[in-house]
């Protein structure tokens, strides 16, 4: 059960993994990336660290897409992804 | 339009050369259509630019080298939680049978890195002080973080996520602080509950304003904090390093496995990593969020 739990969720992390990085909007990506953390915390979960998966739900969810979008905004990618 | 300014535009364009009036606009223009010519040869043969495709082909095949070469890694390491593997040596016994005895804690991964490895973690805290100092100094006017021109203030000013913030925030702020001070019983630590704590102050910013935090968290005060936080750990830890080694008996700490002051020195320095790490966090998040554009790129 947990073992067929762990492919799942790593199938999903490799498939989001690659549409966040061959995706040619930068909304998008920085979207995908917030279910990319949030599996890899289960996955953190599942394999017993816990402290781990604190971090990377504040971190990978929180701080990183703050970042990412205040980034986008301040270089005008915001607007210009809209139009494509 | 003066003839200046023509002659700038042609040369612009590549119909005028500076050098040479009468000839080197031909050649140029010769050299121009020859490689267009071999350009256009090359890409009947194999479609695109021979530079980009070998190019292509060399990167492809170095990163399926490199993913082909962990993949064989994977296979021989031994099996996930085996007795056998290497890592289950002298060091890592000591740390699981005898991490609450010695340290206190009973969370052994806070024993590890707060008590016998805590100067590596000072270390990694000094890193992140470093690269907030580094960014600090990037900007002209230091003392300025917080402006008019806001960063996701403007585009997350509704009334949702407003409300969300406002009622989720203090539950956040507590389970932050909870994580911090029981660090050495429970999952987490100075640095879990530090980024916690860090994303919220930067949530809060986007939510209520820049400028309204930056009256309670100025340039200065998150500087102090933090520098204080690190002398803090630093002089702990060296004191107490130094008096374990010198004197014993004067370094003797009361230790209770499970409560909460019973962990020596793992809570104070808990906190310290956590003031420094939320701090670096939000001082980070503002400096970017001060950045203007037309001014800096």
């Amino acid at each position: 059960m947990n073992l067929a739990l762990e492919i799942i969720l790593l199938v999903f992390l490799i498939v989001i993994a690659a549409v966040t990085v061959f995706t040619k909007r930068p909304l998008i990506a920085v979207v995908l990336f917030m279910p990319f953390s949030t599996i890899l915390t289960f996955i953190w979960l599942i394999l017993n660290a816990p402290d781990v998966a604190i971090t990377e739900a504040a971190v990978g969810v929180g701080m990183v897409t703050c970042m990412f979008i205040l980034i986008l905004r301040k270089t005008d990618s915001l607007e210009d992804s809209s139009d494509e | 339009m003066s003839e200046k300014q023509n002659k700038f535009k042609n040369w612009l364009d590549g119909t005028y050369s500076l050098y040479d009036d009468s000839k080197a606009p031909l050649l140029l223009m010769d050299e121009l259509s020859e490689a267009e010519k071999q350009e256009k040869k090359d890409t009947k043969i194999i479609g695109k630019k021979p530079d980009d495709i070998y190019l292509k082909i060399l990167v492809y095949a170095l990163s399926f080298l490199f993913f082909a070469e962990l993949l064989i890694i994977c296979f021989g390491l031994a099996p996930f939680g085996s007795v056998d593997s290497p890592i289950f040596n002298s060091v890592s016994e000591r740390y699981v049978f005898k991490s609450a005895e010695e340290t206190g804690a009973t969370n052994s991964v806070a024993a590890m890195i707060m008590d016998y490895r805590a100067f590596d973690t000072l270390g990694e805290s000094f890193v992140l002080f470093t690269a907030f100092v580094l960014v600090l100094m990037l900007r002209e006017k230091p003392s300025s973080l917080f402006s008019k021109k806001t960063g996701l203030e403007r585009a997350t000013r509704d009334r949702l996520f407003y409300e969300t913030i406002r009622l989720t925030g203090p539950f956040v702020l507590l389970f932050s602080i909870y994580v911090i001070l029981n660090g050495h019983k429970s999952p987490g630590g100075g640095f879990s509950g530090g980024s916690i704590l860090g994303t919220l102050l930067i949530l809060i910013s986007a939510a209520v304003g820049d400028a309204k935090l930056s009256r309670v968290f100025s340039s200065e005060r998150l500087t102090f904090a933090s520098g204080l936080a690190l002398l803090t750990y630093l002089f702990l830890k060296g004191v107490f390093f130094l008096l374990a080694n010198l004197a014993p008996e004067l370094a003797h700490l009361s230790l209770k496995p499970g409560s909460i002051f019973g962990a020596g020195l793992i809570l104070p320095l808990n906190i310290c990593v956590g003031v420094v790490v939320a701090c670096t966090f939000l001082s980070i998040y503002s400096i970017f969020a001060n950045v203007d554009k037309e001014e800096d790129l």
